[in-house]
């Protein structure tokens, strides 16, 4: 057999991929030092609004139509971004992953029982779900990650259903029974790791469209109103929209390059994963 | 001295969209300590499934399967678990039968760990020798089964069968897939193996020609039942059959090249379907011999010679002891 | 009597320009009509890639002709136009492949499928097309043609399709048949069912055969010359017979020791013929004879030079120490 470039090799070859690696890295940077190393308080009121942005002011990215500054704004709703995709994207995957394992691995009536409670939960509009929760449950970045993982496990496990099923006919897993391998043991040596690729790329998908989800409802004012997150501040800059555009931009800009980031990150994993073109 | 392992009237059962599938259907034979019983027969004939349902894979609906003495069927997976050390079994296909994300030595030694023998280091220990054992170097351990050929990899599945010492190895077609060279290597490897281990084998295969070679003992299945059953070389060379001497006739032999032989007579028509099997024998709709007697009565198993037994009407011994077919009805035979 | 078909020195390779992998090298064979040619080899041999190349449908831009000549009455079919090779495919050359059920499309029915095949090539009704689609399915033994024609391939087996694949490639009556290993999916009596049927087929409309397999036994009952390749290249070429009952190459002796056959064998269970070691893979060829790593009888000389094809007696050998010991001269 040819040798197999190592992993990281396959992954260096999609050129995407290191860009959107290196965004990514960027934004995490960000979330993680930014408001360290630029401790302004974004709710604070600290300039004269509606300023443009000037790189060498006080306030870099200019201030907002109640005088509270851009750039904290967009320093702070990374992290704000940041962990709801991440949390609520690891919920998702931790309930789908249990649920397809044991639908796709018993079959029958558990497969029945379980495929139909997924089904209940594919076919309710998404968002519109998520607003029903949010509102609920009071705006909050748990209630927001926990609403938004409701509504995004159907697809893993649906996705680790289908690995299952194919996956337990193999002949590796048949002969897993025969030197007397126990079932859950078999479920998490043998063939969870063999489908964890696909879950892989599906997860980072997740994380973009759940930072997208999130800065829907905070542009709707369905946020939490105690973080700044950059769909909140979209929301904020919506009024000014014809004048004060920067407002829009900035953290339309930084939602889209995140997003975007990830996409092409998820791309290249699917394809270093996946060497068997 | 009793056989190692005793299957009588096994009847294995699938459910289908169109009813019950008897897959195998009143099965009884015996394998013995130390020799190779080989199952032969084309797709539908439930070979596969009976492997299956020995080594615990496949339910069993009646019938009785004995490992020197002691019942096998009925019994729970977790009472089956004692067991599993002495049955283990080798698969057909070399590339999905190895998990492609573990180090051949892993693979090796996981039966080990699963049945907790021995340490860490004992287990490593013979693992080494295992792979020694079935012709692979010490660093093959260390490497993924991506990086092996077909032949090499049913090496590894090999050593990973006899990591339990196990009485008996299932081969379910286990050369099925490999090149005819590589073919001879495996071969020849279980024939070692056999010989210095005392290792039974249930071999099975679509291939009456490789099965001539290792097998002390062979059967061929037709529609889940044996149509014929023997030990003696000279059964083999003209069974006395009609499928099977059919079956021997539609596989291309360098001997019979080598004899001049005449292009033999084709058997036609397809194997039915195993949901509704005709009353009686079940080779009767396509058998040049049929009679009304084939048709409405399953023949059952007769000894016609010594260690041959066949399973059918017109099957009739000569006075010599030699076995003979009836003359077909259109005269050429 | 002149070959409908001379392959002369075909070479094909893969990967890119710059850095090509040859996979198949300066092969040479013919064939004439009514007769069958087997071309023998185990995988990764390149016998598969060598019929693709006859009918230009190797899977390009990764693999592609890289020399040689086929020469298809006058014309040389490596340079031929697409336009041209359209017009032969399905119908003067044929080919049908290993799968039978994959092979055919499963969202149409069989008989949509023939009738396109005979419409390609020909300008006739649809009623017209439908008739002869029903003789073919009929002089391939279909039973029932007349329902099963309307039906999808997954109802049907293996080896209905197989006909069904037979009766689509003898569509357009062609002069040649290439069947890349058109019995190994199937079962044992089946084999035998369509292995007669091209037998037919062949008698039929003298269509010259060539057939691609791993199976020694099923060439030599089918074929009357074979080529053995081994790494790209042929080894042995020459009447079927002979070269199987006495085998010059080490190769071949090795591949046919390697079959088990009860020809030889008495008493306890016997040893087959073993070759040790593997086969090299594209692009890691040794300098000299490719099987010399794995030659029983290999000297000096074998290192260091390739042989070519020499004429011993009646066949053609790549070897400079044939076991001509066996060969009729």
């Amino acid at each position: 057999m040819i040798a197999r470039a190592s992993f990281l090799e396959r992954y260096y070859l999609s050129r995407t991929g290191v860009v959107g690696l290196i965004i990514l890295m960027l934004v995490i940077v960000m979330a993680v030092f930014g408001p360290i190393l630029y401790p302004v308080d974004p709710w604070e009121m600290v300039a004269r609004p509606l300023q443009w942005p000037s790189l060498g002011s006080e306030n870099p990215l200019g201030s907002d139509v109640l005088g509270r500054d851009v750039l904290s704004g967009l320093v702070n709703g990374a992290r704000v971004s940041l962990i709801i995709g991440i949390s609520a994207t690891a919920a998702a995957v931790t309930i789908g992953v249990t649920i397809g394992a044991l639908a796709g691995y018993f079959r029958g009536f558990i497969d029945d029982v379980l495929m139909r409670i997924t089904e209940v939960f594919q076919t309710i509009p998404n968002f519109l779900f998520v607003i029903v929760l949010v509102a609920v449950f009071r705006p909050s970045v748990f209630t927001i990650s926990t609403a938004i993982a409701v509504v995004s496990w159907p697809a893993v496990a649906r996705l680790v259903r289908g690995q299952f099923l194919t996956l337990r006919q193999r002949a590796f897993v048949e002969s897993c029974v025969v030197i007397g391998m126990s079932t859950p043991r078999i479920i998490f040596t043998q063939i969870l790791p063999n489908c964890m690729a696909p879950v892989i790329v599906t997860s980072s998908i997740m994380i973009a469209t759940a930072i997208l989800i999130e800065a829907g409802l905070s542009f709707l004012g369905l946020g939490d109103p105690n973080v700044m997150s950059w769909g909140a501040m979209i929301g904020f800059g919506r009024q000014s929209l014809r004048t004060a555009w920067y407002l829009t931009l900035i953290p339309g800009v930084a939602i889209q390059l995140t997003v975007l980031s990830i996409s092409f990150v998820g791309e290249a994993l699917n394809d270093a994963l996946n060497p068997r073109l | 001295m009793t056989a190692l392992l005793s299957c009588r009237d096994l009847v294995v059962e699938y459910p289908t969209a169109d009813g019950v599938l008897r897959a195998v259907d009143r099965v009884s034979l015996d394998i013995e300590r130390g020799k190779t019983f080989a199952l032969v027969g084309e797709s539908g004939c439930g070979k596969s499934t009976l492997a299956r349902a020995i080594v615990g894979l496949a339910r069993v609906a009646s019938g009785s399967i004995q490992l020197e003495g002691e019942e096998l069927t009925g019994l729970s997976q977790r009472e089956l678990r004692k067991y599993r050390p002495a049955i283990q079994m080798i698969f057909q296909n070399p590339y999905g039968s190895l998990n492609p994300r573990l180090s051949v030595g892993r693979i090796v030694e996981e039966p080990m760990m699963v049945q907790r023998i021995g340490t860490p280091a004992t287990r490593r220990q013979r693992v080494l020798d295992l792979l020694d054992r079935v012709g692979l170097t010490a660093a093959a351990a260390a490497q993924y089964p991506h990086q092996f050929s077909g032949g090499q990899r049913q090496r590894v599945a090999i050593a990973r069968a006899l990591a339990l010492s196990p009485k008996l190895i299932i081969c379910d077609e286990p050369v099925s897939a490999l090149d005819v060279s590589v073919q001879a290597q495996v071969l020849n490897l279980l024939v070692e193996l056999q010989r210095e281990l005392g290792i039974s084998y249930l071999f099975i295969s679509h291939d009456l020609a490789v099965v001539r070679r290792i097998a002390h003992s062979t059967a061929v299945m037709y529609l889940g039942r044996i149509a014929a059953r023997s030990s003696s070389r000279d059964f083999w060379k003209a069974p006395a059959h009609p499928y099977v001497r059919a079956l021997k006739d539609a596989t291309p032999s360098m001997e019979a090249i080598r004899n001049g032989a005449p292009r033999h007579q084709i058997l036609e028509g397809e194997i039915p379907s195993a949901l509704n099997p005709p009353p009686g024998c079940r080779f009767s709709s396509r058998c040049r011999y049929a009679t009304d007697l084939c048709r409405d009565v399953e023949p059952p198993l007769r000894e016609v010679a010594e260690q041959s037994w066949v399973a059918c009407h017109l099957v009739s011994v000569t006075t010599e002891g030699g076995v003979v077919l009836p003359k077909a009805p259109d005269a050429a035979s | 009597m002149r070959p409908i078909l001379e392959v002369r020195g075909l070479s094909i390779e893969a990967g890119s320009e710059s850095r090509p992998i040859p996979i198949v090298q300066e092969v040479s064979f013919s064939v004439t009509a009514g007769s069958t040619l087997a071309i023998v080899g185990e995988s990764g041999c390149g016998k598969s890639m060598t019929a693709l190349s006859l009918m230009r449908i190797l899977p390009e831009p990764g693999v592609r002709i890289s020399a040689g000549e086929i020469r298809f009455d006058d014309e040389d079919l490596v340079t031929a136009s697409e336009q041209r090779m359209q017009e032969l495919r399905g119908n003067i050359i044929s080919i049908i492949f290993q799968d039978p059920i994959a092979s055919l499309n499963p969202i149409q029915t069989i008989g949509d499928q023939i009738i396109e095949v005979i419409r390609t090539h020909r300008s006739v009704s649809k009623r017209e097309a439908r008739s002869r689609a029903i003789e073919l399915l009929r002089s391939v033994r279909l039973p029932d043609a007349e329902r099963r024609i309307n039906y999808y391939a997954h109802r049907l087996s293996g080896g209905m399709c197989q006909r069904v694949m037979i009766a689509m490639a003898m569509a357009g009556a062609p002069r040649v048949l290439i069947a890349d290993e058109p019995t190994t999916a199937l079962d044992t009596t089946v084999q035998a069912q369509v292995m007669a049927l091209l037998r037919k087929a062949q008698t039929e409309t003298g269509t010259a055969i060539i057939l691609i397999t791993h199976n020694l036994a099923a060439a030599a009952e089918a074929a009357e010359n074979v080529a053995v390749m081994y790494a790209g290249r042929i080894i042995e070429h020459g009447p079927v017979r002979d070269i199987f009952l006495a085998p010059a190459h080490p190769y071949t002796k090795g591949l046919l020791g390697a079959i088990p056959d009860d020809a030889d064998r008495d008493g306890d269970v016997a040893k087959l013929t073993e070759i040790p070691g593997n086969v090299p893979r594209p692009g890691t060829l040794p300098e000299g004879c490719a099987f010399e790593p794995r030659c029983k009888n290999s000297q000096a000389r074998c290192r260091q030079e390739r042989p070519d094809l020499f004429r011993e007696g009646n066949r053609l050998v790549a070897c400079f120490y044939p076991d001509s010991g066996t060969i009729a001269q």
